[in-house]
């Protein structure tokens, strides 16, 4: 011991060196696996993985990989149900349902499945194509007390904004067409609305997955809602394209940072805990408007859900930034709101002259003037709030109105063609 | 009020008698842990049901303390029920850190150092244990002349292996040691940065000089030096933690996000060190006499 030392120093140094020394040792060392990549193992020990194993093998595997197994939640947790359950079944010893609704994940995301059954990604969903007809009176008030736009009545959006072109299609092609993306918020048997699985795709339920902007374009695709091309033309799209395979995709939600994903992806913006914001399965609660519609107008959260999504924004974006894209934005918004209700004037009154059927679907200019705000009116409009410039112009206001002119052309021909009538 | 010296390097007037104010330091530091718990428990929703153990228990333990610390002498089935909740509040500790560990195994038993750093910290339950043992103490008086035999109000007494001081000091150090060790795994996240070695760094020296007294059959008016400023370093390490967390559940923002603040930094964490290095300097404080060098 050094001499005039206080031996509680030189100890305390001493140990402190050799503890960093072993730390650093450690840190050099192999990590040995991390969660989701090592599998807890195809032996999960019990009487449905020793059957699918052989049965439905790949199912096995998947979970094996899941943070749910190491986390302990097995087969029995998600598929056993109660016997009063309507989609439930006996197979092999036990009652389960083959497709697990949000009643049994709400039993450990009990949040998750509240801000669900309060979003458009919900009931709303499904009632865009059928109304109310398959919601149960106790499943129609939830819908109505706890999401506001879905009411019925004469000036419930949805309700005014139903699809007539389920009923026309009917059952022969709406199951692999409409209802595969809409039913994401169909009523389920058990009380439950929804299906947990279309974003968490089983059995693996990857959180890096579920983060990617493909998920979402299951869905949010076409030339009704072009939002996954409407982000690949866009700069955080490219970032994604070019940078993505580098970004940390299995962060713990509420801990992501631009350091994690340096842009962002659907999910950053719409519900992943970023910033301020906590995590939400509430798609809308970062909305402002909805750009949906026809005739677009402020949403019930408007205040709130607008600061919500800048504050996420300005992550990474000065508010001037910020505040100058939605100025923008709602100025393209009103542009076409202008041009759509223009169409729905003249459409209105060929109906009200009696020129046309007011039956949907029915003559080749309702097609046209369906045409106009369904396809280039919403893709101007998301094109705008979304950064693509290219479907703002091009696949938005110009065929809005290439459109909106055959319309006019259209409606004074079948006016002649009625005698001239106004 | 209590005139007290710390070590010959400090006066100070404490607002009420050493041991009561050691018995209202557990009862703040149950209620502070317990709400820590509560919230951190709530990202599972309390749905094991095992998860409301300590929030059971932390208010009932905290009760005690303030109620046995206004107590000049407590009463035979007051103290009673003070060392059986204390006893308790190990129990739960001890009970808590099993079930952290059985948290991050894997269904087949294996552990992973992904799991050892990101799953539920498995030392952050013994604070229970720890703070509960303090609380046994903290209503034994010693002897006087008599190290290592313990009065207990109405109790009697008992024989111990070390003096009531030396206790304290191996608690103090056994905290430091946990919160060093915790800090090591918890900073492992996402890699060891210079502000973050602060508390490792510190923790591991604080450790060490703590431990060094307790085992110690003399030491010296340096020592006495070392460890003094050690536990004034410890508070303004905890301090400076906790602004670090803090900023970093701000994200940059200047706004506080309910979810960042339960799964980012947590908060209150670093003000252990703060909370150790005072009631190391409250351990050592006595009245106005020579600390005897010798056990």
């Amino acid at each position: 011991m050094p001499s005039g030392l206080p031996k509680t120093l030189v100890i305390g140094v001493i140990v402190t060196g050799l503890f960093l020394i072993i730390i650093y040792i450690f840190t050099q060392l192999p990590s040995g696996g991390e969660p989701g990549t090592k599998q807890v193992s195809v032996n999960l020990a019990d009487k449905c993985s020793t059957c699918h194993k052989r049965v439905s093998p790949d199912i096995v595997n998947q979970f094996a990989r899941s943070t749910m197994a190491r986390s302990g939640v097995k087969c029995v947790d998600c598929h056993v149900v109660d016997r009063d359950n309507p989609m439930g079944k006996d197979h092999e010893g036990f009652f389960i349902t083959v497709s697990p609704t949000p009643k049994q994940c709400g039993k450990c995301h009990p949040a998750e499945t509240r801000q669900f059954d309060h979003s458009r990604h919900g009931a709303p969903a499904w009632v865009a194509l059928n109304g109310f007809a398959d919601f149960s009176a106790e499943q129609q008030k939830f819908v109505s007390d706890n999401i506001p736009e879905a009411n019925r009545g004469p000036n419930g959006i949805v309700t005014a904004t139903r699809n007539s072109l389920f009923d026309i299609e009917g059952p022969t092609v709406t199951p692999l067409a409409c209802q595969s993306c809409h039913a994401i918020g169909k009523p389920n048997a058990d009380g439950s609305i929804g299906n947990c699985n279309k974003c968490h795709l089983r059995h693996e339920f990857s959180l890096g997955q579920v983060r990617k902007p493909e998920i979402c374009g299951q869905c949010h695709l076409g030339p009704d809602h072009p939002q996954i091309e409407i982000y690949k033309e866009s700069a955080h799209g490219v970032m994604y394209d070019t940078q993505g395979d580098t970004w940390n995709w299995d962060q713990k939600p509420g801990r992501l940072t631009t350091a994690d994903m340096p842009a962002p992806t659907c999910a950053t913006c719409h519900m992943s805990g970023f910033g301020t914001q906590g995590t939400t399965h509430d798609v809308g609660e970062r909305l402002s408007k909805f750009l949906f519609a026809a005739v677009t107008s402020n949403r019930p959260n408007y205040v709130s859900g607008r600061e919500a999504m800048k504050s996420i924004c300005s992550n990474c974006h000065s508010p001037k930034f910020v505040d100058d894209l939605y100025t923008k934005a709602d100025s393209v918004t009103a542009f076409v709101n202008l041009k759509v209700k223009e169409a729905s004037d003249i459409i209105n009154g060929l109906i009200k002259d009696g020129v046309i059927t007011s039956e949907p679907f029915a003559t080749q200019i309702s097609y046209d003037a369906f045409d106009l705000w369904h396809y280039d009116g919403r893709t101007a409009k998301f094109g705008a709030y979304m950064q693509g410039p290219d479907f703002v112009q091009w696949h938005g206001v110009y065929p809005l109105l290439r459109q909106l002119n055959k319309v006019k052309e259209d409606a004074a021909k079948l006016r002649k063609e009625h005698g001239g009538k106004r | 009020m209590d005139n007290v010296e710390i070590f010959h390097l400090a006066n100070i007037r404490l607002p009420m008698e050493k041991n009561r104010l050691l018995l209202i330091f557990v009862g703040i530091n149950l209620f502070f842990t317990g709400i820590d718990v509560a919230l951190a428990h709530s990202i599972n929703y309390f749905i094991p049901v095992y998860e409301w153990i300590p929030i059971f228990y932390f208010p009932i333990g905290a009760i005690s303390c303030f109620i046995i610390s206004f107590e000049p002498s407590p009463r035979k089935w007051a103290a009673l029920v003070h060392i059986a909740l204390m006893s308790a509040g190990i129990l739960v500790g001890v009970l808590g850190t099993a079930f952290h560990l059985n948290a991050i195994l894997n269904p087949l038993g294996s552990l992973t150092w992904s799991w050892v750093v990101f799953g539920s910290p498995v030392l952050a339950p013994l604070a229970f244990a720890g703070i509960s043992l303090l609380g046994l103490y903290a209503i034994t008086e010693e002897v006087e002349g008599k190290e290592g035999i313990l009065r207990v109000p109405g109790l009697g007494t008992f024989h111990a292996p070390i003096s009531r001081n030396r206790h304290f000091l191996w608690l103090v150090g056994l905290g430091f040691a946990a919160s060093a060790l915790t800090s090591i795994i918890d900073h492992a996240q996402y890699g060891y940065s210079p502000y973050k070695m602060i508390a490792i760094v510190f923790g591991l020296f604080a450790t060490s000089v703590v431990i060094t007294i307790a085992l110690s059959k003399q030491w010296t008016k340096r020592d006495e030096f070392v460890y003094f400023w050690t536990m004034i370093a410890a508070i303004v390490v905890g301090v400076m933690g906790f602004g670090f967390h803090l900023s970093a559940d701000l994200a940059g923002t200047g706004q506080l996000s309910l979810e960042r603040m339960l799964v980012f930094a947590p908060v209150f964490a670093p003000l252990l060190y703060g909370d150790l290095g005072m009631l190391g300097l409250l351990v050592v404080a006595e009245k106005n006499k020579q600390l005897t060098m010798n056990n």
